[in-house]
């Protein structure tokens, strides 16, 4: 009877438990009742522990109770566990080993369903487990958010339809797709991550590009021409369309790069109204384009800094590197050099100096990236070339400088967290030796020490 | 807490002394060495702006390098700590102890248990403490992240806690002193290396995880309870 009374009991228990998974829009009532049952149960299982008489039964009844308290917690931590998942306290400096709030906020606010596939390399040593530790925290504040990793080796069919989707799409990067919309990040990071659901869920955004001055063509593969460019920034949601003078003052973004040719009076006076954004990417050596920035007010030399760290590059004509002096926005995923063939160095007094060419000292450090109004002016040559955009440096800076200017709503525009930055640290060899003393040796020593007097 | 009799033995033992020194000179060298490796690794921070390598190198400050590698291995030298110092039910139970306290001084089991468990925290808390003066030695040379330091610490002692209540089940049985040890640094071993790890790896970094706090919570009751089971069902059927 007692056993029957008992089996019946743990049958109930695993249907509460089973009906926990299986209903879950009844969880609070299944929770109730299981709590009304624990209490049962733990009458009923004391009153048959401590009448039983015979001692084999009673060491078999303890044995189920193990069994059934250990069954329960593992049940109790699986619905805890699931429940608890994005309550966390995070201790570090800076809160560096969260989402920022920015970015939790534009997930929150999504309204369509993303799909994330991060590809794999080859030989697995890529950043996946980052990849689905970022995903988790991000599947902590939205539902919308689906993701999954791909091989490019054992899921060859998927591989190829993403590669026809999004060309410049590559092992240890990731593509997000939001219905007919897809983009493209190279690097696994939290930035990254939320400018590509960014780029994907508003669509292609269009930028215009100057042409007529002997600009790289945006199909021209060659090493000068700016194809790479054009393809990594359009997989990265940013579409250029190539535009002449006559349509200037229709575009909200207007990009120039590398021209060889001076501008007529007609085009400086075009861009001098010009009250959209404009960048611009290339040597100052034209004279139309020196005066066109002093009309602006930043001062540009017509000769290259010639005190330069040429020794990387020489094979190339240069190349120079160049080192963010600011924290801006645009440089939050740069960890790469950015490489140019020559700059030039600008002068203003009223502009934000945001990048400066490497030096030895503080002196040398001679902008070479300035923001004026809605100008921005950067003096390296061929920055966008498809010899120069090799450079990962380069993909990241030009990506966060189109994105910076093309996107300025977006919501990941948080200051750079300090603590993510190398600090250099040094210790002097008397110091490390003392601290080897105290550490090693002293603290030890006395309790060991102890131990001979205790005995 | 002196009037608990586990403390006066801890105190007047050598055994605790011994266990003491061994834990800090492993700990003060591990220190050392990776203050060291990590000043060995910045020096070549220059050397890499223009390469890949700057990747590698973003992120690591001495927050991150050091103190997550040092708690790490703090937690290792916990699991063989823990089983030698709460290897004591056995013990009183081979010089019958326990019959003493539980018939004469009223006590139950569980209390007997969770003493226990409650020393060992406390030992290793105060093994723990000359400890503090790494983070405070590192500080007179770069900024301290103390959020890190704290929830390392927390996590330690939580480790701790759980480590005695994984050992409990053992340590009731009236088993020899040096097998109890031995078995329990075995499971403690194999059960972090692949279940435990990842609960308390993110302590180490910073962060408190509330599915963690439950987990540990949930098991060290599920396992006190069964401890409790095993000591009352082996005193029965003695």
């Amino acid at each position: 009877m007692k056993r029957a009374l008992f089996i019946i009991l743990m049958f109930i228990g695993a249907f509460l438990v089973i009906s926990f998974f299986v209903m879950p829009e009844y969880k609070i009532r299944i929770l109730i009742a299981f709590a009304l049952y624990l209490v049962v149960f733990g009458f009923v299982a004391r009153s048959m522990f401590h009448y039983s008489v015979s001692k084999k039964r009673l060491r078999t009844l303890s044995l189920y109770v193990v069994l059934f308290i250990i069954a329960c917690a593992v049940s109790i931590f699986f619905l805890g566990s699931r429940t608890l998942s994005s309550y966390k306290l995070d201790l570090s400096g800076g809160k560096r080993l969260s989402l920022s709030p920015e970015a939790v906020s534009y997930v929150k606010e999504l309204k369509t369903d993303v799909e994330i596939i991060y590809i794999r390399s080859v030989n697995n040593s890529d950043d996946n487990s980052l990849f689905n530790t970022l995903m988790k925290e991000f599947s902590n504040y939205t539902d919308r958010i689906k993701y999954r990793s791909i091989h490019p080796v054992l899921n060859t069919i998927e591989y190829n339809e993403i590669k026809n989707k999004v060309s410049s799409a590559s092992p240890g990067g990731f593509v997000v797709i939001v219905g007919d919309n897809t983009s493209y990040g190279n690097k696994v990071s939290e930035y990254e991550i939320i400018n590509a659901v960014y780029s994907a869920v508003v669509g292609k955004r269009d930028v215009c590009y100057s042409y007529g001055h002997g600009e790289p063509a945006l199909d021209d593969y060659s090493e000068r021409g700016a194809a790479i460019f054009a393809n990594i920034m359009y997989d990265k949601g940013i579409n250029f369309v190539p535009v002449g003078y006559a349509l200037w003052d229709r575009c909200a973004v207007l990009v120039m790069a590398d021209p060889k040719k001076d501008l007529t009076k007609q085009e400086l006076k075009k861009l001098l109204s010009y009250d959209g954004v404009f960048i611009y990417m290339g040597g100052t050596r034209l004279t139309s384009i020196r005066e066109l920035f002093f009309d602006i007010g930043v001062s540009a030399s017509s000769v290259p800094v010639n005190n330069l760290k040429r020794s990387a590059f020489r094979e190339y004509d240069g190349g120079v590197l160049i080192d963010k002096v600011s924290d801006h926005p645009m440089f939050k995923d740069v960890s790469g050099g950015i490489v140019s063939s020559d700059v030039y160095e600008l002068k203003c007094s009223d502009c934000q100096k945001l990048a400066a060419v490497s030096g030895d000292t503080d002196s040398d450090n001679k902008p070479v990236l300035v923001i004026k109004n809605n100008v921005n002016i950067f003096s390296g040559e061929n920055v966008s070339s498809n010899f120069f955009m090799r450079f990962s440096g380069n993909v990241q800076f030009l990506s966060g400088l189109m994105n910076f200017t093309v996107s300025p709503d977006l919501a990941f525009y948080s200051s750079l967290r300090q603590d993510e930055q190398p600090q250099l640290f040094a210790v002097s060899p008397r110091y490390l030796d003392i601290i080897f003393i105290i550490v090693v040796f002293l603290i030890p020593i006395v309790f060991l020490g102890l131990s001979i007097l205790r005995r | 807490m002196k009037r608990y009799r586990e403390f006066r033995e801890f105190f007047s033992n050598p055994v605790f002394y011994v266990v003491a020194g061994i834990f800090l000179a492993l700990s003060g060298y591990k220190f050392y060495s990776l203050l060291v490796s990590y000043i060995d690794f910045m020096n070549v921070y220059p050397d890499y702006l223009a390469g890949t390598e700057i990747k590698a190198l973003m992120g690591i400050n001495v927050n991150s390098y050091l103190f997550p590698r040092l708690f790490g291995f703090y937690s290792y030298l916990v699991l063989i700590s823990v089983p030698i110092l709460n290897s004591g039910i056995g013990h009183d139970r081979f010089c019958e102890l326990d019959k003493l306290e539980l018939t004469a001084s009223g006590k139950t089991e569980l209390d007997l248990i969770l003493r226990k468990i409650f020393t060992t925290v406390l030992i290793m808390a105060v093994i723990l403490v000359p400890t503090l003066l790494y983070p405070l030695m590192t500080s007179v040379f770069t900024k301290v992240d103390y959020g890190i330091i704290l929830s390392s610490y927390a996590g330690l002692m939580l480790l701790v806690f759980l480590s005695s209540c994984m050992v409990s089940p053992f340590s009731v049985l009236k088993i020899p002193f040096a097998v109890s040890i031995f078995m329990n640094m075995i499971i403690l071993f194999v059960l972090y290396l692949y279940f435990l790890g990842p609960v308390f790896d993110p302590f180490m970094f910073g962060i408190v995880r509330a599915s963690g706090l439950l987990f540990i919570l949930i098991l060290s009751s599920a396992l006190i309870f069964i401890s409790e089971r095993i000591y009352v069902s082996t005193r029965l059927f003695a």
